[in-house]
């Protein structure tokens, strides 16, 4: 049962007072109350008040840094505060399913990595498709990368696929875990490169990392800042980018340009979206707050460092990113013989 | 004070038994879970079947050992307190959310201290007002922690 | 340069006005979401985190391991007066700190905590001066194969520390692993026991679980207790540890200083290993074992240096190799890299100033929580003053909070009343509940790693044998196998 009524409290502010008797029941008691509310007075307005910034990935991982970054920076441009909430679960599916179903008046918006949206829906249940939530920005990307222990006989990405591919090649590598975003992109340069690995799977990348270097595992596969500075220690040998372009981190490691196979990449981003129904004005002040924030010279010192590339997309952009990968991740994870489970 | 009784070696069988049944569900349903992808390589359901077997061999060794049990002591399962205190956290629990953290934990405080502390109205209402405001503010404010607002939150709050 | 060249310069940087200040502002708020309920270092943390954004990266890395520290501290407290874990390293301290309070003793019990605290703490930052590249090594060692036999010796050490019969320890153990299970299957991704519901994708929320079984059972039982069975608030010159008291400390204090080092290195889990391990030592090597589970002043004193002295080694991984073991030191990589240290195996190299600057405000932040925390005890104990029918609602409430602060869930509140219930049938009928919470924390790597390293090894046994380290495991479990037979039949014979 949902009980909503509203009332102009002062001119040009409208608020409302609900009592929700379950979480989901808000989208309905939201949708009649967005159509209600004259959408000119908000946008005048927003934000009224804090602004809840769900992220769906655990407090200190990448997108919970560049999360906070650019709220700090967004807080100063719109004069309100944006209050990070870190909603981690289920590869993030359980906090975009909060972002998805919260009322879409734009005091809950949320900051996502792509696997939540693109790579998750393949093998789990999710409540949500690309037409439940809309894309407001996004800011950049990072790739995985394929590193061999240091005595590994092969010096580029060319002589690593040979080896692979010699008859008696039998190798492990480890991955963030099956169905995961990194899993994919590897088995799917794999797959085109016509190789097989046998794939290891692991927590997340730092423990990927640790078990590699302690040689429990051939090849280390995952995100670039937990093995960067093995590499330049030289206690691992980088030898392929699961983008297409090289990395400034990495100089001497190939892309997938340097084995032709520009089409299989895969990598991992970031970005900004909103419940469907969020006002078209509250939409424009979000992507503009946040495209400028991105641009600015803090947060393209803190994607540098992470080793991520920047490249912004305004939400129109983004929306046909996250549709074009959704198809293609499930290619991928058919091939693989990955589906949905039920218990 | 005391409350219902029951014979030990009687709780002992029931509690036997219902552990055996925790395995039995484990049991069940690990194998129903997809078999492992290689032969030799455990699977998902591997660890949950022996489990369920284990759990439920021990269940049923608790059991047993209830029935022969010479013993003719009495347990006390607990009396009128246990039961409130109970029932005014499972009420508490499931309307946190959707009534709001301030009519759920005032209600909640008011009949605690009446009904668990023997306090008087003229003492409870205003304790309770006190410790349920005290916490929100620390919680809140200090601590940034999100509570659900709920009806009054919002009229007072926001 | 020497070590202790480095040293001296890392302590004049860390006696900086400023950097001390900020030693001291962690160290307090590390206190305080270390004290209540569900909040653990890592809430703390991320309120914190944005601030040190502005702050230069050795100030920003030593406010954020004075809140670690301090929380470590602060989470004996609701352990030994309500018989609330704050989180899985405080399990063990419930146990005697609790039985402690019961006595009046509450008082003694928190100051030998705090004390407990910082000698593991000082000793555990020696260690990371000293040997940490060696058993950053070490951790490097251990493998999917070594990890399983580790851990598994480990819940070997929990049947010796429980106090219950043996068959129903066994079926808490099998419990507790198997509960371990449920949620979505880290190697295959395949939901298991979650009927589709998304809150059971990422498995049963520990402190839930442990909040529920320990703190809400323990009230549900006080109330069909004399009021004699209650936590007694200690009389004002009662306070302090007594002589006796102190030197029934003195010996598992150091040895639990070495046990929670040396487990550091256990991956993830060292601190409920460690208190475990602590705690087991003590009660074989205890001329009155019986005491155990009674309020014995060793069982307090030695896992809570332990869990402390852990702490220390749980740097090692971060600042060695720049990987985090645990989520904590996870938050401070991140502090680190938004200012553009990159830790790792050049980070002593090339930023010494954080580093020693880190390893000695580590010191002084010990110290200065040493000297918090006493005076807090009186504090802390003066609660037990209040009315119980006006303390019990409130400590249930503040569970209901600190349970929903963590993850915002409804779902979490349900699941602790569950085990609230769960856990007073379980102990009306003597079923201990400490290795059910130890095996539930273990399970999960304890499963995932066995069938990581049979995936590794294509379905061969052997790969538990392979390489030094998981023949040293495997070394262990023998070794605490015939332990704890010879202990358990010596102590059959003297009852008999």
């Amino acid at each position: 049962m949902v009980i909503t009524w509203q009332r102009e409290a002062l001119p040009g502010r409208s608020w409302e007072v609900r009592l929700s008797v379950a979480r989901h029941f808000r989208l309905i008691a939201a949708s009649l109350v967005a159509c209600s509310i004259s959408s000119i007075a908000l946008a005048q307005s927003y934000p009224a008040r804090p602004v809840s910034l769900i992220v769906p990935a655990p407090t200190g991982g990448g997108t919970d840094v560049f999360a906070r970054v650019l709220a700090e920076i967004v807080e100063g441009d719109l004069k309100q505060k944006f209050v990070v909430e870190n909603r981690s679960g289920a590869g993030g599916t359980l906090g975009t399913t909060q972002i998805v179903a919260a009322k879409p008046d734009g005091y809950t918006v949320g900051f996502i990595w792509n696997s939540p949206l693109t790579t998750s829906p393949h093998s789990l249940n999710v409540a949500y498709t690309p037409d439940s939530y809309r894309a407001v920005m996004s800011i950049g990307f990072s790739s995985y990368v394929l590193c061999a222990q240091p005595g590994f006989p092969a010096k580029d990405a060319q002589e690593f696929i040979a080896k692979l591919k010699a008859p008696d090649a039998k190798y492990t590598y480890g991955n963030d875990g099956i169905g995961g975003t990194m899993q994919l992109a590897a088995e799917r340069i794999f797959q085109s490169a016509g190789v097989k690995v046998r794939g290891i799977p692991f927590g997340g990348a730092g423990e990927t990392a640790k078990n590699f270097l302690g040689g429990h595992v051939d090849f280390y596969g995952g995100s670039l800042p937990p093995i960067l500075p093995h590499a330049q220690a030289g206690k691992a040998k980088c030898l392929l980018l699961t983008s297409a372009a090289k990395n400034p981190a990495l100089p001497e490691t190939d892309g997938l340009s340097a084995l032709a196979l520009d089409k299989a990449e895969t990598v991992l981003w970031w970005g900004l979206i909103v419940p469907k129904d969020v006002p078209e004005p509250v939409f424009e002040t979000l992507q503009k707050a946040f495209i400028t924030a991105a641009g600015s010279e803090k947060f393209k010192a803190a994607m540098a460092k992470q080793g991520a590339t920047l490249r912004v997309l305004d939400g129109k952009a983004t929306d046909a990113l996250i549709r074009t990968e959704l198809t293609a991740l499930g290619e991928v994870a058919k091939s693989l013989g990955i589906q949905k489970k039920t218990p | 004070m005391t409350g219902a009784r029951v014979a030990q070696w009687k709780a002992e069988v029931a509690g036997g038994l219902l552990l055996a049944a925790i395995g039995g569900f484990f049991l069940y349903f690990g194998l129903r879970l997809p078999p492992p992808d290689e032969p030799g390589v455990p699977g998902p359901g591997s660890a949950p079947i022996a489990l369920g077997v284990i759990i439920a061999l021990c269940g049923l060794a608790v059991a047993i050992g209830g029935l022969r049990k010479a013993d003719r002591s009495s347990l006390d399962l607990g009396g009128r307190k246990q039961a409130i205190a109970l029932i005014s956290l499972v009420l508490a629990t499931a309307l946190f959310e959707p009534a709001g953290f301030m009519l759920s934990t005032f209600t909640f405080l008011t009949a605690g201290f009446i009904l668990l502390g023997g306090a008087s109205w003229q003492r409870a209402v205003p304790a309770a007002a006190l410790v349920s405001g005290g916490l929100w503010l620390t919680f809140t404010k200090l601590l940034g922690v999100g509570l659900p607002y709920g009806l009054i939150g919002e009229i007072l709050f926001r | 340069m020497t070590s202790a060249n480095f040293l001296l310069n890392g302590l004049w940087i860390a006696v900086q006005p400023k950097n001390l200040l900020l030693c001291f502002i962690g160290c307090f708020w590390g206190s305080i979401v270390g004290v209540l309920p569900g909040l653990g270092p890592l809430a703390g943390m991320a309120l914190l985190l944005p601030l040190t954004f502005s702050l230069d990266p050795t100030g920003a890395i030593i406010m954020l391991c004075g809140i670690f520290y301090g929380a470590m501290y602060g989470g004996s407290t609701t352990s030994i007066l309500m018989r609330i874990p704050g989180e899985a390293a405080s399990v063990v301290t419930c146990i005697d700190g609790y039985e402690m309070a019961k006595k009046g003793r509450a008082g003694a019990a928190l100051s030998i905590a705090a004390l407990g605290s910082f000698v593991g703490g000082v000793l555990s930052v020696i260690g990371l001066m000293l040997v940490a590249p060696r058993l950053a090594d070490a951790m490097l060692a251990i493998g999917p194969a070594a990890e399983f036999t580790i851990l598994l010796a480990a819940l070997g050490v929990s049947i010796f520390a429980a106090s219950g019969p043996l068959l129903k320890t066994i079926a808490m153990i099998a419990l507790g692993l198997v509960l371990a299970m449920i949620g979505l299957d880290p190697l295959t991704a395949t939901p298991r026991f979650t009927f589709g519901s998304l809150n059971l994708s990422d498995g049963l929320s520990f402190a839930a679980m442990a909040i529920g079984l320990f703190g809400i059972s323990e009230i549900l039982m006080s109330f069909s207790q004399t009021i004699t069975e209650r936590p007694q608030a200690p009389k004002l010159r009662e306070m302090l540890p007594t002589k006796q008291e102190l030197k029934d400390s003195a010996m598992p204090t150091v040895r639990g200083s070495f046990i929670g080092f040396f487990f550091g290195i256990v991956p993830g889990v060292g601190h409920i290993v460690s208190t475990f391990a602590s705690y087991a030592v003590e009660k074989a090597l205890s001329k009155h074992p019986e005491e155990f589970g009674k309020g014995a002043v060793a069982g307090v004193a030695g896992p809570e240096t332990a869990n402390n002295a852990t702490t220390g080694a749980a740097m090692i991984p971060l600042l060695v190799l720049g990987i985090p073991a645990i989520p904590v030191t996870a938050v401070l990589l991140s502090a680190l890299t938004i200012h553009g240290v990159q830790p790792g195996p050049l980070m002593i190299a090339q930023h010494p100033e954080i580093f020693w600057g880190l390893i000695a405000s580590m010191l002084i932040g010990n110290f200065m929580l040493v000297v918090l925390n006493l005076p807090l005890v009186g504090l802390f104990v003066s609660m037990l003053r209040l009315p119980y029918g006006f303390l019990a609602p409130t400590i249930l409430l503040v569970c209901i909070i600190g349970v929903y602060s963590i993850k915002a869930s409804g779902f979490d509140l349900m699941v602790m009343v569950a085990f609230g219930i769960l856990g007073y049938a379980l102990r009306l009928m003597s079923f201990d509940i400490a290795p059910l919470l130890l095996a539930f924390v273990l399970g999960d790597r304890l499963e995932v790693n066995f069938r990581r390293a049979l995936t590794i090894s294509e379905g061969d046994y052997g790969i538990f044998l392979k390489g030094p380290a998981a023949q040293v495991a495997v070394a262990m479990v023998i070794a605490v196998t015939i332990g704890v037979l010879i202990l358990k039949l010596r102590r059959w014979k003297a009852a008999a």
